[in-house]
């Protein structure tokens, strides 16, 4: 997704993890990721720094690699003489009418059509459009999707399926709950495609951990 | 009765502390022991610090009553340090058990520990009282700003990066370069303004906002860099002056809501890197509501093992009042028969020790160095492994910067007898605090000229440490003799190391000082090195 404001463009993309670039003449530009929580007055900080922009430079693109449903807002601010920093930019995610894409990692058809039923009532709550993506044309027919993946342009992207812990999981020193993620010092989870190891959750908690339904 | 031992590491500042029966016996951070800045290595273990506490006692990590590791802490290696036999207490909970149970204070008082970050917080106050201690606010990591990471990375961003990538200055080393640079500069508006878009305060919320200081911080800075905004000495001191007038603004409109919450309360105590900026604990300790404070003297993450120690002492029974330490002298120390054979190995002769003969080399303006029994914990150099020269004379501060490549902005401090520090200082309180070097004092007009290497240049500030004969009786007596010929009972103090180093820690790295020439004698123990 581009947006221009003013005079810098920026570009976000969530599929499946959130991106952020931005094209513009500062130096430098800061990029935040807030969490909303439930019972929490004010949003949590979950990861922020300086990106260099038109993709030049070492850190030329912010990502935050958790790939799960969680509510965020990204903001992009720059430097402002007399004022300090400055927000240009702010979006909360937010899919609703928007095209979501579900790709279902299974070669089991019962647990494709569970995970289906799964989406549609992410589809309810969150009053986007689907795209699902299987193995099986169960689930195909079943969709009646109506779209085809080329040239499409997906808000956000969602792999359900279970996911061993990858090696680009950063794995703390720090923590306690060994084996577990720690993000922005304060956020914990199994992985970045699992908010919970998903060894003893059943085929429909796999699927609500991952879309937040749970 | 317990053996306990206290432990920090994979982090900076890593340290490790034993305690028998309530009783502190040993403290010793890595770095004196590794000779590596704690600023410079961010991943460090207290491998060498424990290994020295267990030659000095005798006593095993593995076969103490319990290890306490504070976090953050590394699970891996505290299983195969103990032998599976250790338990985990909080970051700031350890911070602030440190400081009250060292404080002394039986009353009422407020206890307040706020740094970069533990593993979950950057800050925690308690109230306290006849050692009891009650939490009332604890400032989280996702929704809490911190003062700390303004310094830590304004520090690590203001003279940009070398080839690697690396830092030029170090977060938790070089921020007393910023904060000595400060009275230089200047109020600016828009700097003000700026760094106050990485933190607030919002007044009655108790609430530092935003969180992510750190990134906002180095963004601020690291753009700034960019525009060559430091590229004068003039930027970087107007820089500083604002970071520091915002610290202190912040700061004390906080410390004005706690009281304004609890106006019962005039004793504060503190620990966390933050109350490292002595100009900060000035303003606090000048409030007039306040009464006293005090500062743990390793109030930074080296202090950490310590705090773990009184901690687990503390819940066994071992350790329930608040009491006043004599000294931190917690550190390894040799013998007189060890040094000599040590010296062997140097070109130099030595005679015995006679104070009044050193008093009267400190007057002809020797640099001396000076080599007491333990080695103190923490920052400051105390009076066991000091470099002594007189305080009467400006160019002193050239000679010594020449001698210990350190940068010019690094301000140096007195030793001062107590009975006359209410002759030199501005502010009575908080005399057991200054035992320690933690705060600033003004400087009485009458005394600025005629003890001018030990105080700041232009605001006139000086960081004495308060010396009484019942605590460091061979000290008191080098500065009753300097007071005697001189009639100053002062003493320019600065830490026992070149720039970039940690404070020394045996006689091989005194004598090595000697040797190159950065003093012109040596004082250790009983006897005085000299070159032949």
């Amino acid at each position: 997704m581009y947006i221009s404001v003013n005079k810098d463009l920026i570009h976000y993309d969530f599929n499946p993890a959130a991106k952020v670039k931005v094209f513009g003449d500062d130096l430098l530009y800061l990029v935040e990721m807030l969490e909303y929580k439930k019972n929490q007055q004010s949003p949590l900080m979950l990861a922020n720094y300086s990106v260099r922009p038109n993709g030049i430079g070492l850190v030329s693109e912010f990502s935050v690699p958790i790939q799960f449903y969680y509510d965020f807002e990204i903001v992009v601010s720059k430097l402002l003489p007399e004022i300090g920093i400055q927000k240009i930019f702010t979006h909360r995610y937010n899919d609703a009418g928007k095209l979501v894409r579900f790709n279902l990692h299974t070669e089991d058809v019962k647990e494709a059509i569970i995970w289906y039923n799964r989406v549609v009532q992410y589809q309810k709550l969150h009053m986007c459009e689907i795209y699902i993506d299987s193995y099986f044309s169960e689930v195909q027919v079943l969709n009646k999707s109506k779209y085809k993946v080329d040239g499409l342009n997906f808000y956000k992207t969602y792999n359900i399926g279970r996911f061993p812990k990858a090696s680009k999981d950063f794995k703390t020193r720090h923590t306690s709950e060994h084996g577990h993620i720690r993000y922005g010092y304060w956020k914990s989870f199994w992985s970045y495609e699992h908010p919970r190891d998903w060894k003893n959750l059943t085929s429909q908690e796999i699927a609500d951990d991952i879309l937040g339904l749970s | 009765m317990s053996v306990i031992f206290g432990l920090y590491g994979s982090n900076h500042s890593a340290c490790a502390s034993l305690m028998i029966d309530g009783e502190i016996i040993s403290c010793i951070e890595e770095e004196r022991m590794t000779r590596i800045k704690a600023g410079y290595s961010h991943n460090s273990y207290p491998d060498l610090a424990v290994q020295k506490i267990e030659e000095i006692t005798g006593i095993k990590v593995k076969d103490a009553d319990y290890n306490v590791f504070v976090e953050p802490f590394p699970v891996g290696y505290a299983k195969r340090l103990t032998n599976n036999n250790f338990e985990v207490m909080s970051h700031h909970e350890s911070h602030c058990y440190g400081a009250y149970f060292t404080s002394g204070f039986q009353d009422k008082c407020i206890v307040l520990s706020y740094d970069g970050g533990g593993l979950t917080s950057v800050l925690r106050v308690y109230l306290c009282e006849d050692g009891k201690m009650t939490l009332i606010k604890k400032g989280h990591w996702a929704d809490y700003g911190s003062l700390s990471h303004l310094w830590g990375f304004a520090t690590a961003s203001i003279m940009g990066y070398d080839f690697q990538g690396e830092s030029v200055w170090r977060m938790c080393k070089d921020e007393g370069k910023l904060m000595g640079m400060a009275p230089n500069g200047r109020y600016d508006e828009s700097i003000y303004n700026t760094l106050k878009t990485c933190i607030d305060y919002e007044k009655g919320s108790l609430q530092f906002f935003p969180s992510g200081t750190n990134q906002r911080t180095k963004f601020v800075v690291d753009t700034l860099f960019r525009q060559d905004y430091f590229v004068t000495q003039e930027g970087k001191e107007v820089f500083s002056y604002n970071l520091q007038k915002l610290t202190e603004d912040l700061f004390l409109d906080f410390l004005d809501d706690l009281h304004n919450l609890y106006p019962e309360y005039k004793k504060l105590c503190f620990s966390g890197g933050l109350f490292g900026n002595v100009k900060l604990n000035q303003k606090i300790n000048e409030l007039p509501w306040v009464d006293e404070i005090y500062v743990l003297p390793p109030m930074g993450d080296e202090g950490l093992a310590l705090g773990a120690c009184i901690f687990k002492a503390n819940q066994l029974g071992e350790y329930i009042k608040p009491k006043k330490l004599k000294n931190v002298f917690f550190g390894t120390s040799f013998t007189d028969e060890e040094v000599l054979e040590i010296s062997k190995s140097y070109d130099v002769i030595r005679r015995p020790y006679v104070s009044k003969e050193i008093a009267s080399l400190l007057d002809e303006g020797k640099i001396i160095g000076w080599f007491d029994g333990k080695f103190e914990h923490g920052p400051r150099a105390l009076g066991a492994r000091s470099i002594l020269v007189k305080p009467t004379e400006l160019s002193t501060h050239k000679v010594l910067n020449t001698r210990l490549k350190r940068h010019d902005t690094m301000p140096f401090a007195p030793i001062v007898m107590e009975d006359y520090f209410d002759d030199i200082f501005t502010c009575p309180k908080s005399k057991y605090g200054a035992q320690f070097m933690t705060i600033c004092f003004s400087t009485k007009e009458e005394w600025i000229d005629m003890i001018p290497a030990v105080i700041q240049k232009t605001d006139k500030t000086a960081r004495p440490q308060v010396v009484n004969k019942d605590n460091l009786p061979k000290l008191w007596e080098i500065l009753d003799e300097y007071r005697e010929i001189s009639g100053i009972p002062v003493l320019l103090n600065t830490s026992f190391n070149a720039h970039d180093e940690p404070i020394i820690e045996n006689p091989t790295h005194a004598l090595d000082h000697l040797k190159n020439g950065i003093i012109d004698e040596l004082v250790i123990g009983n006897y005085v090195y000299i070159r032949k």
